[in-house]
């Protein structure tokens, strides 16, 4: 029996990479159902003015073949207490990078009041889409 | 009843996309127990002369979370048959962007020879760890 029961995590996976992998495997160690929010090509240009390198399609359907996934969902915007409850999650899993940070104690206090922790997963150091991409402009 | 028991199939996996994940799915489709031979780092430098830009522990741990995938081993050498003899698999599989290539005249021939299928799957066009791109393969 594991702590949880359904687990919901977020991100745009763009060149899915070990540190994505890293935090799929410990939320799903933590949980017995892993929903995943996978961050839409727009919603990723307004937040970051830029596209993904990998087109939604094929970060959803990758995302979808990890052995640790049990659903995928796009994710259109940033309100996610209204996915946390479409989800009916009584976790979310986010990197330990954002501990502490006042958008999560935000989350924090908002997800406890329906019954949903936030847990924080160790970060994978050394990897990040950003990585890549800066080694992909070196080829 | 899958038409073949052990499939067979490698690749180097770098950048893991989703061209990787199409030749997976449908090796899989094809036999109930797929085995994938992962390049180490120093097989790529050896025959293509160029260093993988993702490590081999992260490319094999990946290839390993897919849900398509039963076991994985490192490839050491390009030796099909001498694959054949650990793993005793009934057909190997590859992308058929390699039909034609004299590289495997030999070892389909000797593979021919002790009952193993040689099966070529399409190769999704328009992305590649080479020419990495934003369009779309999915089907």
């Amino acid at each position: 029996m594991k702590k949880y029961k359904i687990g919901y995590t977020t991100g745009v996976y763009d060149m899915f990479h070990i540190g994505h992998l890293n935090i799929l495997r410990r939320a799903k160690e933590q949980c017995e159902y892993l929903i995943v929010g996978v961050t839409t090509d727009e919603l990723s240009f307004i937040r970051k003015n830029k596209y993904p390198i990998i087109c939604e399609k094929e970060r959803m359907a990758i995302v979808e073949a990890i052995r640790y996934v049990d659903e995928v969902i796009p994710q259109n915007d940033m309100d996610k207490l209204t996915a946390v409850r479409k989800a009916n999650a009584d976790a979310v899993f986010v990197g330990s990078d954002w501990k502490g940070t006042e958008a999560w104690n935000k989350y924090e206090k908002e997800f406890a009041e329906i019954g949903c922790e936030v847990v924080y997963l160790d970060h994978t150091d050394g990897i990040s889409s950003t990585i890549l991409r800066e080694r992909l402009a070196e080829k | 009843m899958k038409k073949y028991k052990i499939g067979y199939t490698t690749g180097v996996y770098d950048m893991f996309h989703i061209g990787h994940l199409n030749i997976l799915r449908r090796a899989k489709e094809q036999c109930d127990y797929l085995i994938v031979g992962v390049s180490t780092d120093e097989l790529v430098k050896e025959y293509k002369n160029k260093i993988p830009t993702i490590p081999f522990e992260n490319r094999i741990a990946i290839v390993e979370a897919v849900k398509y995938v039963d076991k994985v081993v490192p490839q050491v050498n390009m030796d099909k048959f001498e694959a054949w003899k650990n793993l005793k698999f009934d057909a190997i599989f590859h992308g058929d962007d390699w039909k034609g290539s004299n590289l495997y005249d030999k070892a389909e021939k000797d593979l021919k020879a002790v009952g193993v299928d040689m099966v070529f799957l399409p190769h999704t066009d328009g992305v590649s760890s080479t020419l990495l791109t934003g369009k779309t393969g999915i089907e």
